[in-house]
């Protein structure tokens, strides 16, 4: 898998990712700090999981159609990222702009080996994504993710599959604790950066975007 | 599980057939599961905006995802219930398709893992110029079938070569697998015993399997 790296990527931009559970503030915090380095006068993009134009729609359609191969779906993850990287990361990249992900190859990974997929397989799988300067990993325990749930989730991304219990809040707890799992080993082999996301938005906000600076400061020295 | 490997008109699926016929005689249950393109592709490949989109790796993934599907449906339970597969092409297809479009032989390679090592492999080599006029012979013809051509025949070396590669290296490949080589040249009979065998110790190695 790739291993986060300032300026590994050997591209003028710089590639932030923002990974971690279900309800851990992902997305809010890739849109919040957009708009903190807009502030700042910095040209951003942004991405996230399956908004490619060919995977998207395979990937809704697989986990529609009943119990999906988790196999067929790391793959078609794999390719929604490959178009995003093609089309979107490494344009953007190269033209010296800060690229958000919001998630990368690992919660796909995740999701993946949570239901026994080969690891080593994932690992070379993903192999083809361009090192990222920094992974923030937003940390909530599964307790916490559960209490800020929807009340209708994608049955997939909670792992209704996998018959973790016969309670629904109770299995989704259990699968979130084990995605958790996944991202602590990630954590080490990628050397994530561990943000602490239980508080407060402004206050989870504010450690994301001080993160990011350092990262920044230290690849652009402004 | 036996799959057939190689180009096209290379005597492939009949074999196969021939092959399939002696196993349900020797009261064997057998399973055809021929190799389909990809549809994700096709599709893709039919809007202006999507063939953008269709570089060499989304294609790769996008096709061995549909794989994976076929594979948990159609292979694994026969398998498990140690019935016969027979492949009409398979994983050394897709990786073949990918090096020849210019991905890294060893990453293509990786990406089949997912797939059950076969017992057997079975490649029928063929001459990429059989190959084409084979696969050009259902097409109308036309200056513009002329320049596909000339496209298409660079894309059957390459495929060529990259079979060649698989055959070669034990380190090729998403699993080192046992192969038996169909020349061209050989008679439908040297054919037949040279598969049969190649297949007989494996269908003794099924038996003790089930005895076990």
């Amino acid at each position: 898998m790739p291993v986060a790296t300032p300026g590994a990527h050997g591209l003028p931009g710089v590639l932030f990712v923002l990974e971690g559970i279900d309800r851990s503030g992902r997305s809010t915090h890739a849109r919040r700090l957009e708009e903190h380095l807009r502030r700042a006068g910095r040209g951003v993009a942004r991405t996230s999981l399956t908004t490619s134009l060919l995977a998207s729609e395979a990937i809704r359609r697989a986990k529609q159609e009943g119990p999906a191969d988790a196999t067929e779906l790391a793959l078609l993850y794999a390719a929604d990222l490959a178009e995003r990287i093609e089309q979107l990361v490494l344009p953007a990249l190269r033209a010296g702009l800060v690229v958000i992900a919001d998630r990368y190859c690992w919660t796909p990974m995740a999701r993946a080996e949570v239901r026994a997929v080969d690891p080593d397989w994932l690992d070379a799988l993903f192999a083809f994504v361009p090192a990222p300067d920094a992974v923030l990993l937003l940390e909530v325990d599964a307790e916490t993710s559960l209490t800020r749930r929807d009340r209708d989730p994608d049955p997939y991304e909670s792992g209704l599959d996998l018959h973790l219990s016969s309670d629904v809040r109770d299995n989704y707890r259990l699968f979130q604790a084990r995605i958790a799992a996944c991202f602590d080993r990630y954590a080490v082999v990628a050397g994530f950066t561990r943000v602490v996301a239980t508080d407060s938005s402004d206050d989870v906000g504010a450690r994301v975007a001080a993160a990011a600076e350092a990262v920044l400061t230290a690849r652009i020295g402004r | 599980m036996i799959a057939a490997e190689g180009l096209d008109g290379s005597g492939k699926s009949a074999g196969l057939d021939a092959l399939g016929r002696w196993l349900e005689r020797k009261g064997r249950q057998t399973h055809l599961v021929a190799w389909e393109p990809s549809r994700l592709v096709t599709r893709a490949a039919a809007a202006p905006r999507g063939r953008q989109m269709l570089t060499p790796r989304v294609a790769a993934l996008l096709s061995a995802a549909e794989v994976a599907d076929r594979i948990a449906r159609d292979v694994r339970p026969q398998l498990a219930q140690g019935d016969v597969v027979l492949a009409d092409r398979y994983a050394w297809t897709g990786v073949a398709r990918d090096v020849a479009r210019g991905l890294d032989p060893a990453w293509a390679s990786a990406v089949y893992r997912f797939a059950p090592r076969p017992d057997l492999v079975i490649f029928h080599r063929q001459e990429p110029a059989i190959a084409m006029a084979r696969a050009l012979a259902s097409r109308p013809d036309s200056v513009a079938a002329a320049s596909v051509a000339g496209a298409y025949g660079e894309f059957l070396d390459g495929l060529m070569a990259a079979f060649e590669w698989l055959l070669d290296g034990s380190s090729a490949g998403p699993w080192p697998v046992g192969v038996l080589v169909i020349d061209p040249r050989s008679g439908p009979d040297a054919r037949t015993i040279a598969v049969r065998d190649a297949v007989r110790p494996l269908l003794g190695r099924l038996a003790d399997r089930a005895r076990a």
